[in-house]
């Protein structure tokens, strides 16, 4: 009488868990039932190996496979320091390319001032300024609006201050390193649209209509459904939330699975896939297959479900976030070495689109 | 805790089992009675305005989805029920409950035992707990400044082992079916997980409404300087309520993580304020204004209710929290009129403070 | 009273431990203050310049003036947190009064109309929240569920949109100064002396602490609690306004959702206040240094060089630190 909903999910790599207080904590409760002569672990399942065996280095393989110019020749930032100001790093997308720009920077010998807004648009601008301050050689910064930020930017202008940004534009930029989000938005809703046979209703988490990215691939999906009059967004749209995304999104999609009963609703669309992973959840453990979902960012848990042919899931777009990292960092080299003809305005990195037919191939190639 | 002054005014009648109730016919009766059906007639409002909007409300499918989505806002709550008693506040709970997930989680995709990684987790959990304790009782900083500390360090702590905040997902094969009963297990038709948290909610309820703990807890949340006097060790009792609401968030927290099959940073502050929210609606029921987990039960069914109802009559995002807020505002407000005509000093004393200066110079 | 009110000294008199207080110990508060912005200043030669302390000022100057207004709640309501004056709609406040006002601007309403109904809604948030706890209700509970509403208004009003906030006035107050000093930082001190001078001056701010310390006693002299803390209520919500509006400008849009990421902040401004004060009570210029100094260990932290991840938690150790020195400071004075 007792039995699970668990979803079976293809075998693949384990994550490597960053830190070592957790496994101190597992040794010390191993040591202590040592005596008892059991195992803390389980025996290993077919994936087992797997997770010790790749937990090696998959990252800085991605950043050499995505690396344009040779290391060699790339010029060095010895001696010169990186304030870098991320907008959140809440979700893969901006924490990867917070981490991956901060390690790049220091493999080229510069030295890197790191600050984090944790999505608050005040702390946001206050860092940008700190940063300013100190007088750095350049300023990246790492999503964030033109609205609220545009005067802390004006403000690395008039320092002097050559600013970069990541999937952000900005008049005061040198430099913008962005996946094509028009290109994203439209390949999304075009996905879906065709997916569902150009007619359906979907549901739209919409809860962050302020953020640069998420605006633009809303306005897409719009532009998209201009072509699709049967396709209709129900009111009303979903919020997601920064803060308890997944278990919150899974109740406002249970509770719409109440309201929208089959035939009622044809798809979920999310500008990224947190919630859609909630959503899922939701979704598979009531078994409405009619239901399909779109999301962007490759977060390795949607990975997980779409890897999933019973799933839900559909659709994701994993963007190079660590390529973009590794751009921003040698634009930002070229620019300082003096080289700033080499630098364009924007520099555009393809995003991959990932489906259920080519999931497991784009994590082995990214590294994710 | 001993701030307001009209606490010597109130606490002959505050006392448990020493109160004067007296005389009075039927009508005064009723007028005790009144104020603390509120919540329970405002759930019955909501259930009949919802039922009456949409079709799929009033229906056991719906009913029991809403009881599985309560589920952690309820553990979270009954822990939180346990430290108000004592005369505190637990602001850093999210943190206790994020803690535990992520020790769980991590244990979990690193390999280990389901029993491990739920004892670590719920050890993290402890920790926080610990914490406040220490802090609290140790240091004697006043319990909302000491948790609101922790709740900042706490969540520095998340990034920190989290290499920044990555969440941790579990892939399914690696989770052991006993980790993965625990929040996705189903007993014939009802979500496992109502059953713990129903279970955890009736522990708590007995520790706090039956034995003699519960009893030291209460005197000494509402009495200290008496409690003291009358010898009980009211530093070990507090000490005890902020472990136990530690330990019933952790295990929440490790609930979460079986739940969503991992760990996101940052999920359990999101609770904070409807357990503050219903822990207080629960007060109203008791004619003491004392806070207790069959209360904080009702709260938080009207929480769920509302927001699942909200949800299926489509009301946008926008407008709920207006909904949300004028409920609470509306039962709590009426729970004080009702008291307040009465006539006497009723069993609102604890909940509603200021009605006892006025009162006063009306003596 | 703050602190100190777990001791049982506390609760035996307030009074005398307090006139025997060794003057030296009093200052630890300030004493930790500047020991750590000694530090600061020692680890980063920008620290000290003045560029980046008009910055920090500046970033200070919205939680200052919030905080203002929750100090004043406090120090009328008493300071316990479960029973005592609180104000949790105040981030809710602020957001919708920057919200307001920029909608306003947009709809092509003047500056002074557009402000004035921003600060107007936030009066009527507070009058709500006075009038629910004159009635008897609990403030934290009270002001939660104002909190829900206001927040839920500015999703309505706002559309969940970035408001752009266009205007001399606001420009001003973002980038405008005042013989050096940033504008928003002209705005505080005036806020802060005229709240100063009302609650140390004047007889509704002597009669407001009394309210607060003792409202049996207050409404015994004759007092009516009820009136006071109704208007402290409003009061909180119209500087909460001003915060909004100041915060807009600062960011030179409304963003919806702004309230709940700064109301943490502000509680901590208020509360930490207590160790700038001789009495241990919240007061008004302490609020106005524990702003500017978690706004400076923010910044000073950044520009050591600390990863932000474990600015939070140096946040959080600081000031329990700070809270333990001056409980330490009250027992030992209390002896």
């Amino acid at each position: 009488m007792v039995h699970t909903d668990i979803e079976s999910t293809t075998g693949r790599k384990e994550r490597p868990l960053p830190n070592l207080l957790l496994r101190g904590a597992g040794f010390a409760v191993a040591a202590a039932l040592l005596v008892t002569g059991c195992s803390l672990k389980e025996p290993a399942p077919q994936s087992g190996g797997a997770a010790a065996g790749t937990g090696g280095d998959p990252a800085a393989a991605a950043v050499t496979q995505a690396e344009e110019i040779d290391p060699a020749n790339a010029p060095s930032l010895e001696g010169k320091t990186i304030g870098i100001a991320a907008k959140d790093i809440v979700h893969d997308f901006s924490r990867v390319v917070y981490e991956e720009l901060q390690a790049s920077v220091e493999k080229r010998g510069g030295k890197v001032i790191a600050t984090q807004a944790e999505a608050k648009d005040g702390k946001h601008v206050t860092d940008v300024e700190n940063l300013v301050t100190q007088r750095p050689d350049a300023i990246v910064v790492i999503l964030g609006d033109a609205q609220t930020l545009t005067p802390a930017l004006k403000k690395v202008d008039d320092a002097g201050i050559p600013l970069f940004t990541v999937d952000f534009q900005s008049e005061y930029s040198v430099n913008n390193v962005t996946s094509d989000n028009w290109v994203i938005g439209s390949t999304l809703a075009r996905t879906l649209a065709e997916d569902i046979g150009g007619e359906g209703k979907i549901l739209a988490f919409n809860g962050f209509p302020g953020v640069a990215p998420c605006r633009i691939r809303y306005s897409e999906l719009e532009v998209v459904l201009e072509d699709y009059p049967e396709i209709e967004i129900l009111q009303p749209e979903l919020q997601d939330k920064y803060e308890g995304t997944i278990e919150d999104a899974k109740k406002q999609i249970q509770d719409q699975l109440r309201r929208l009963p089959e035939g009622e609703v044809d798809a979920v669309w999310s500008c990224w896939d947190i919630p859609l992973i909630g959503a899922a959840q939701a979704i598979d453990s009531a078994g409405r297959d009619d239901i399909k979902l779109y999301g962007v960012d490759a977060e390795p848990g949607a990975l997980d479900l779409i890897a999933d042919p019973s799933s839900s899931y559909q659709f994701t777009v994993a963007q190079q976030t660590k390529a973009m990292a590794a751009k921003s960092a040698e634009n930002v080299a070229l620019f300082l070495g003096g080289r700033e003809a080499d630098v364009p305005n924007t520099s555009y990195l393809t995003p991959v689109f990932v489906d259920k037919s080519n999931v497991n191939q784009v994590r082995n190639e990214l590294g994710i | 805790m001993t701030l307001t002054q009209q606490q010597p005014v109130r606490n002959p009648r505050k006392a448990p089992g020493s109160q004067p109730q007296t005389n009075d016919g039927a009508a005064a009766r009723a007028s005790h009675v009144l104020p603390r059906l509120i919540a329970p007639v405002a759930l019955a409002g909501i259930l009949l305005t919802f039922s009456l909007l949409s079709p799929n409300f009033l229906v056991p499918g719906n009913l029991l989805s809403v009881l599985s989505q309560m589920a952690i806002l309820a553990l979270v709550a009954v822990g939180l029920t346990v430290v108000v008693r004592a005369g505190g506040i637990d602001l850093s709970i999210g943190v206790a409950l994020d803690l535990a997930a992520l020790g769980a989680a991590a244990l979990i995709a690193d390999g280990y035992r389901a029993w491990v990684a739920i004892a670590v987790g719920l050890l993290f959990g402890l920790l926080v707990g610990a914490v406040n304790a220490a802090l609290i009782v140790g240091l004697k900083i006043p319990p909302f400044l000491a948790t609101l500390s922790v709740w900042f360090i706490g969540t520095s702590v998340q990034q920190l082992l989290t290499g920044g905040g990555a969440p941790i997902y579990l892939s399914t094969p690696r989770v052991p079916i006993e980790f993965a009963l625990l929040g996705r297990g189903y007993v014939l038709d009802l979500d496992g997980v109502v059953l713990t948290a129903a279970i955890v909610a009736v522990v708590v309820a007995v520790l706090l409404g039956l034995t003699r703990w519960g009893r030291a807890v209460t005197v000494a949340g509402e009495q200290p300087t008496a409690a003291r006097i009358s010898g009980l060790r009211v530093n070990r009792l507090s000490v005890s309520a902020y472990l136990l609401c530690s330990l019933v968030a952790a295990f929440a927290g490790v609930i979460l993580a079986a739940r969503t099959n991992g760990f996101v940073p940052g999920s359990g502050q999101a609770y904070l304020m409807d357990a503050i929210g219903a822990v207080f609606i629960g007060a109203t029921l008791s004619r003491f204004g004392r806070v207790s987990v069959p209360g904080t039960l009702v709260g938080v069914l009207i929480f769920g209710l509302l927001s699942n109802g909200m949800n299926l009559i489509g009301l946008s995002f926008f407008w709920q929290g207006l909904g949300r807020g004028i409920v609470l505002l509306a039962i709590l407000l009426l729970g004080v009129l009702l008291a307040r005509n009465s006539g006497r000093p009723g069993p609102f004393g604890r909940l509603f403070t200021l009605t006892a200066a006025p009162r006063q110079k009306a003596d | 009273m703050s602190a100190a009110t777990l001791e049982e000294s506390a609760q035996a008199g307030h009074d005398t431990p307090r006139r025997t207080r060794p003057a030296l110990i009093t200052w630890a508060g300030y004493g930790m203050v500047l020991l750590v912005l000694a530090l600061f200043a020692i680890g980063s030669p920008h620290f000290l310049q003045w560029s980046n302390l008009a910055s920090v000022l500046n970033q200070a100057a919205v939680f200052a003036v919030a905080g203002i207004g929750l100090a004043i709640v406090i120090i009328t309501g008493g300071d316990d947190v479960l029973k005592g004056g609180i104000d949790l709609s105040l981030g809710a406040v602020a957001g919708l009064a920057g919200t307001v006002t920029a909608v306003a601007v947009g709809a092509g309403a003047g500056v002074p109309v557009a402000v004035l109904g921003g600060l107007v809604v936030a009066v009527a948030i507070g009058a709500a929240n006075g009038a629910a706890v004159v009635l008897g209700l609990r403030p934290l509970l009270a002001t939660l569920a104002t909190m829900g509403i206001a927040t839920s208004l500015e999703l309505v009003v706002s559309e969940n949109l970035k408001v752009a906030l266009e205007g001399s006035l606001f420009l001003w107050l973002r980038q405008g100064t005042v013989l050096g000093l940033p504008a928003a930082v002209v705005l505080l001190l005036l806020v802060a002396a005229a709240a100063w001078w009302a609650l140390g001056r004047t007889a509704w701010g002597v009669n407001s602490y009394a309210v607060g310390q003792n409202a049996t006693a207050a409404s015994v002299a004759g007092l009516d609690p009820a009136r006071y803390r109704f208007f402290s209520y409003v009061i909180s919500s119209l500087l909460g306004g001003i915060a909004g509006v100041l915060l807009a400008s600062r960011l030179s849009a409304a963003v919806p959702g702004i309230g709940a990421q700064i109301l943490l902040d502000i509680i901590l401004v208020a509360y930490m206040s207590t160790v700038f004060s001789r009495r241990l009570v919240v007061n008004i210029p302490g609020t106005v240094v524990a702003a500017v100094f978690v706004a400076g260990l923010a910044n000073g932290l950044t520009l050591l060089g600390v990863a932000s991840q474990w600015i939070g938690a140096a946040k959080g150790v600081l000031i329990l630190l700070v809270l333990a020195v001056v409980v330490v400071r009250g027992r030992s004075a209390a002896k």
